[in-house]
């Protein structure tokens, strides 16, 4: 087959893809308009982080534990939250986008023009967390409320670490991309994927508390040493130097997981291509 | 199962090239391998020079696609947004992006709707964004699967007129399974049955290729005055192969004929000079779908209204 057979020489860019960077932000642009004219998602967005925040520190208060592995409870329930709500929406964002693009019966368009995927997922996952910045902000406020005890003594360390936390869930988010590109149960994926994370990487409970079978599995994911990084800075005052091996083991983790991501997401393509049920529900 | 096998063509630039074909035909399999959203299992296919499996990119980057169905655009957002994301997804910086929606939504008569969500837009001002989204990177190749599908009429003689003005700046592969689609808009066609090409050529060929007679039929006022001489000059006529003749309260002429259009003039001025009075005038061209009848040896069944294409 040939469509536009032609004696027409084309010149062919010597760079095939577009901008990605403009791809994220415009991706993540789409993303806010999307949620942000859904009056119910904008509602429960800061809502849920702040029952679940009060939920948790009253089932502490009613055990009458103050402190979680020597870190202020409170603070360390905050931290959590934060880990939470990076994590929940890089699932429903991230990943969970390809699965609303075929819901939405845009995946073929999507996919048909030339960008890179990983470039319309990670605008997906930036803007996820940029819609539950309200979310973050009420966790942080009633942490305040609830009597944290915060003690940060190096603000950009913790800023680092917040942002680490941020890039690491970006990167699982691309790794994880291709399964819901494969899968027709995105729902039904997006709780499994997210349900095991809040045990391993110590949101709610610390690390320390783990198996030792469990806590190695903890080990392999960035989001538990990003996790780590936090509770370091903010409730323990930690400085730079002091998290550079969280930091690093992060760092590591996350590009284990986005190289892998990457590579799976375009052999998960091809199979979906070969198998042509990309736009099927 | 195999979709299409053995389907070879080639479009000329700048022309209208149509899939015709029944649901399930093919046409959506074909279409979703050259946009490369479907790898073949074998064979080769090329769009503008690029092959859609080695360079899937150069591919994509030349080719704008509206897929069938009523789906394909954010319902939440605008009709200008929607624009303008495609235009990112396709590496345009946002002045260009900028210009193009303006120009293309002038193009479709969106301005004034412009700013309203998708998800207040009728379906054929859905269907006019797709064309505008389809178009907005400026693609050399434009696919088109099914563009007016599920339509009203006054909706589809819109997009039906959109997409004539397209050709020559974009060549233009149009997949329908309305006869009447194809045969107004399509430079070339190619019939495509059960996965499989049957027929192909420009309309005319299709039509003239057709194993059915052209026939002109011709109702006149009363009964004919002087038929058996009338009938013997309507006969002897260059253009008609036969004649026959039904007696009535008004009678009615069948021509059999090479050429309708000379075997209507002719035989009007015989009966004319003769002093009859028509009453009624049919001519009977062959269709494209008598072109499918034999091409296919069987009817052509045109989906329900609003049902889908194959589902691959």
């Amino acid at each position: 087959m040939s469509v536009a057979r032609s004696s027409v020489t084309v010149k062919t860019p010597s760079r095939p893809g577009p901008g990605q960077a403009r791809v994220v932000v415009a991706t993540a642009r789409v993303f806010l308009l999307r949620f942000a004219s859904n009056p119910i998602m904008v509602i429960r967005g800061p809502l849920g982080p702040f029952l679940v925040l009060l939920t948790f520190h009253l089932a502490y208060d009613v055990s009458g534990q103050e402190q979680v592995a020597g870190l202020d409870a409170t603070g360390f329930l905050v931290v959590g939250m934060l880990g939470t709500l990076v994590w929940s929406s890089t699932v429903w964002g991230a990943g969970n986008a390809l699965q609303a693009e075929i819901y939405q019966g845009t995946i073929s368009a999507v996919v048909a023009a030339p960008q890179r995927l990983s470039s319309v997922i990670l605008g997906y996952g930036v803007g996820s967390m940029l819609f539950n910045l309200p979310a973050l902000a009420v966790s942080i406020v009633t942490g305040f409320l609830l009597g944290a005890d915060f003690r940060i003594e190096h603000p950009a360390a913790a800023l680092l670490a917040l942002l680490c936390l941020y890039a690491c869930c970006l990167c699982i988010g691309i790794g994880f991309g291709g399964l819901f590109l494969l899968s027709r149960q995105s729902n039904a994926l997006s709780n499994f994927l997210q349900g095991p994370v809040y045990l391993l990487a110590g949101f709610f409970v610390p690390r320390s508390a783990l198996p030792d079978w469990l806590h190695l599995v903890s080990d392999v994911l960035p989001i538990s040493h990003a996790v780590d990084a936090l509770h370091k800075t903010v409730l323990s005052g930690a400085s730079v130097g002091q998290i550079w091996p969280q930091l690093g083991a992060t760092a590591l983790t996350s590009l284990i997981f986005l190289a892998g991501g990457m590579a799976g997401l375009r052999r998960l393509d091809d199979v979906v291509r070969r198998r042509g049920t990309l736009d099927l529900l | 199962m195999e979709a299409v096998r053995g389907i070879s063509f080639a479009v000329g630039r700048g022309t209208i090239f149509g899939i015709l074909g029944p649901n399930g035909a093919g046409k959506t399999t074909t279409i979703k391998m050259l946009s490369t959203l479907l790898i073949p299992t074998s064979g080769t296919a090329e769009v503008d020079g690029f092959d859609v499996v080695r360079d899937e990119v150069h591919v994509r980057r030349r080719l704008g696609v509206l897929f069938g169905g009523d789906k394909g655009l954010y319902n939440q957002l605008s009709g200008r947004e929607n624009l303008r994301y495609f235009g990112r997804l396709y590496g345009m910086p946002g002045d260009l992006i900028d210009r193009r929606t303006h120009e293309l939504l002038d193009q479709v008569g969106l301005t004034t709707r412009a700013k309203e969500r998708v998800e207040s837009y009728s379906r054929g001002m859905k269907q006019r964004l797709h064309i505008a989204k389809t178009l907005i990177h400026r693609p050399p190749v434009v696919i088109l699967d099914e563009p007016t599908i599920g339509l009203d009429p006054a909706a589809a003689i819109e997009v039906r007129s959109l997409i004539a003005d397209l050709s020559p700046e974009h060549t233009v592969m149009l997949s329908t399974h309305d006869m009447h689609e194809a045969d107004a808009l399509c430079t070339e066609l190619a019939i495509i049955d059960r996965g499989l090409i049957v027929a192909a050529g420009t309309p005319g060929e299709l039509k003239a290729a057709a194993p059915v007679d052209r026939q002109v039929l011709i109702e006149v006022v009363g009964p004919l005055v002087g038929a058996s001489a009338l009938l013997n000059e309507l006969a002897g006529l260059s253009s008609v192969l036969d004649i026959s003749h039904e007696v009535g309260a008004c009678d009615a002429l069948t021509l059999r004929c090479i050429d309708s259009t000379a075997a209507l003039d002719q035989g009007l001025a015989v009966l004319r000079r003769s002093g009859a009075s028509v009453r009624a005038i049919e001519v009977r061209d062959p269709t494209l779908e008598d072109a499918f009848l034999g091409a296919t040896g069987r009817a052509f069944e045109p989906p329900a209204s609003g049902a889908g294409e194959d589902p691959r």
